[in-house]
């Protein structure tokens, strides 16, 4: 992996508005034939990094190198996959890539064109769909129709912009699996940006990981050393896999607000810090011994109640308001009255685990895709729907310092297995809490250079009941 | 009131209070209303129209008919400039109603496509638009006449101003809010200015300007009707004139009739051809 003369190089690319920089100086580079993600949060400004090396927007300062020539807009050689379909919904499946292909060949006749769009559509397997228009095609349909349209053109290099964000979890992982093929097949240079860690590793050669914003930078680029094929159904189960997806999902629930306009020490803009995580642990055993799933070796869980005395119970009622918000509530509430798991409820909504769960603690607010997917797992109204989107962020707010370590908190949760009955088991045998005033402090171990975690929960138990 | 009403119980309600209304109008007409004393030397000065006091001119459905039949039986007989079947009106009324309303989309839909591309230009030309927008057709044909000094080219002057502000504003207002991912994808497909504006903009806007051709068709007819009755000549309009000095109230509501009958017409030929332009997300 040379990074010399990298096929794409974004060199020293600043966005910002008066008084709002998005990030500024970005240094990094993509190769021919390579598959690089931008991991990060809601905010962070990946989609404009797309959208700069895409051509639609332009940078305040710096420039992105393209083969060699600096790019001045949009071009036919960097075909880009939206994250709304983006077809238009007055010409069928086959006119909408024949239109893009009027663009790339103005000299092909109609015959062409029709046959050229057939054949693109085809190989998404929407051969027999070619008639029709955008409302009648499913949500996945029309994404892949996104896809033939960007694929016909031969680009030299393939942009998308969370292109699965806005499907059910089902056709997103089949969508997956097929650019996975599909830009294995042709060898194809891309570039994506998205927040499903997941999907990073399963499509990505390296992976670039943005703080959040504003003034957000590339932290760091992780090294996808998965072997491929790589698809869905064996991704949990290759080497290294897990040690990858602990720590980027480290990173988007800790570092990327910590790091937000504080790079680590010795970090450089233009020589990012390479991470190899998967090769390191390759050699290790599984860090989950089985049955019972109980935090990694790396982390320490010290719980240390302050107050352990069960309280009565309008207090209690007082501190599930307090601790959750309302819909987190309701999820929880459906969770274990169905008896689903994280991962469960997770996949309806679509998004990620840990993400459900800070959303459920009032973490995080819904985004439109996800708010259909909530509304039907809660039975609500379109009205009520709209709403979600609009739930308290406590994200978009200055953070008390504890937040980013309650996050790590859900991950030791959701992530390894651990549950809130195992945590203090110790101290109350079989209790469980249905609620927490979550004051926790969560510390690196100094001797340990930042591996190991201590995690002192100095808040009270307000309530906990027999399980 | 979202339930379906089934076609013929509709039908037959429509039908019933049509009755209601030909009774209403009958017994009205028959009552003798106006029961005015005339004075016998008035009489012999005005005529026979005035002579027939005593009499509600007001004709009945009955007169109605049998003066519509007169009408539909020859409707496009011309016996001198002041005589010509009620086709040959509608006919002339028609022609002006095209020509203005054509004129006036030949400079509406460009104009509009470069008031919706261009935020500078929409943002200098708007306060024009906006007062010009509320001023009556009408107020225009004293200018036009004097300035075109022809009262048919004036009368499809009028036209052309009336129906010119709808379009020029859905345009504007439907190129303006085309999708910014449509532009995008265009824009990354490298799709030239003229290939954007036809194969994206056009499609992606054309309800909207359908839907401005379609107020302004409307309009177009109503405001033909009164600049008729200005310029006089030919036409639905200057007819109705003409049968009010006649005082032949029946051919006024004949006129009426028919005046209601094409508005409807025209707008549903251009709700036609706005289904075929309609697309669907």
């Amino acid at each position: 992996m040379s990074d010399l003369h990298p096929y794409v190089s974004v060199e020293g690319v600043t966005r910002a508005y008066p008084g709002h920089t998005v990030f500024q100086d970005l240094w990094f580079g993509v190769n021919r034939g390579e598959f690089v993600c931008l991991v990060g949060h809601s905010g962070c400004g990946k989609t404009t990094v797309l959208n700069i090396l895409a051509g639609l927007d332009k940078p305040d300062r710096g420039v992105v190198i393209v083969d060699g020539t600096e790019i001045t807009g949009p071009s036919l050689d960097r075909a880009v996959i939206f994250q709304g379909h983006a077809l238009m919904p007055w010409m069928t499946a086959e006119q909408n890539v024949a239109f893009a292909l009027s663009c790339r060949h103005p000299k092909w006749d109609k015959a062409q064109l029709r046959d050229g769009a057939r054949a693109a559509l085809e190989k998404v397997g929407l051969g027999g769909a070619a008639d029709r228009k955008p409302a009648m095609l499913s949500g996945g349909m029309k994404q892949r129709v996104g896809i033939a349209r960007a694929l016909a053109l031969a680009p030299k290099m393939l942009l998308m912009d969370e292109p699965f964000s806005a499907l059910d979890a089902l056709t997103r992982g089949g969508l997956q699996d097929e650019v996975s093929r599909l830009v294995q097949d042709a060898n194809q240079t891309a570039f994506m940006i998205t927040h499903d860690v997941d999907e990073a590793i399963l499509l990505a050669d390296r992976i670039l990981l943005m703080t959040n914003g504003p003034d957000s930078h590339v932290a760091e680029v992780v090294q996808n050393t998965l072997p491929r094929p790589r698809d869905r159904a064996n991704l949990h189960k290759l080497p290294g896999y897990h040690a990858l997806r602990d720590h980027i999902l480290e990173f988007l629930l800790t570092r990327s607000l910590a790091l937000r306009g504080n790079p680590m020490p010795g970090w450089d803009r233009r020589a990012l810090p390479v991470v190899r995580v998967g090769g390191a642990r390759e050699h290790s055993p599984p860090p989950e011994p089985d049955p019972a799933p109980v935090p990694p070796a790396a982390v320490a869980v010290v719980p240390r109640p302050v107050s352990t005395t069960p309280v009565t119970k309008p207090k209690r009622k007082a501190a599930m308001n307090d601790a959750k918000t309302e819909l987190g509530h309701k999820i929880l509430k459906i969770k274990k009255k169905a008896g689903l798991k994280w991962a469960e409820i997770a996949a309806r909504i679509g998004m990620s685990p840990v993400w459900t769960c800070a959303l459920c603690m009032g973490q995080m607010s819904a985004e439109p895709h996800h708010a259909r997917g909530l509304a039907e797992l809660l039975g609500l109204d379109e009205e009520e729907e709209a709403t979600l989107c609009e739930m308290p962020y406590r994200g978009a707010q200055p953070m008390p310092p504890t937040d980013p370590l309650i996050y790590r908190f859900y991950e030791l949760v959701l992530v390894y297995g651990t549950t809130w009955k195992d945590m203090i088991h110790e101290e109350f045998g079989d209790g469980i809490m249905s609620a927490i005033d979550y004051d926790m402090v969560m510390e690196r171990l100094p001797d340990q250079k930042g591996d190991r975690v201590k995690l002192t929960m100095t808040g009270k138990f307000l309530s906990y009941k027999r399980y | 009131m979202n339930t379906q009403v089934s076609a013929w119980r509709a039908a037959l309600l429509a039908l019933a209070i049509f009755a209601a209304f030909l009774a209403v109008w009958q017994s009205l007409a028959t009552s003798g209303g106006g029961s005015a004393t005339v004075d016998p030397e008035y009489a012999a000065l005005v005529g026979q129209a005035a002579a027939t006091g005593g009499q509600t001119p007001f004709p009945g459905p009955g007169a109605v008919a049998a003066r519509l039949w007169e009408l539909l039986r020859d409707p496009f007989y011309i016996r001198g400039p002041n005589d010509q079947g009620i086709g040959i009106q509608v006919g002339y009324s028609l022609l002006r109603v095209t020509a203005g309303f054509l004129l006036a989309a030949v400079v509406a839909v460009p104009f509009g496509f470069l008031i919706g591309m261009s935020p500078l230009l929409n943002a200098a030309l708007n306060p024009f638009i906006q007062v010009l927008r509320p001023v009556s057709p009408l107020a225009w044909m004293p200018l036009a006449l004097y300035t075109i000094k022809d009262s048919a080219v004036s009368a499809i002057f009028v036209i052309f101003i009336c129906a010119l502000w709808p379009m020029l504003l859905n345009t504007a207002f439907g190129v303006a809010s085309v999708r910014r991912e449509w532009l995008n994808v265009a824009r990354t497909l490298e799709a030239g200015t003229l290939k954007t504006a036809w194969r994206v903009i056009l499609p992606a806007a054309a309800p909207t300007i359908l839907t401005g051709m379609r107020i302004s068709i409307g309009i177009a007819w109503l405001v033909i009707v009164a600049a008729e009755m200005l310029v006089g000549g030919t036409g639905i309009g200057y007819w109705v004139w003409n049968q009010w000095n006649n005082l032949s109230l029946a051919d006024i509501v004949i006129a009426i009739l028919l005046i209601g009958l094409v508005g409807l017409l025209l707008d549903r030929a251009l709700g036609a051809v706005a289904r075929l332009v309609a697309w669907q997300e």
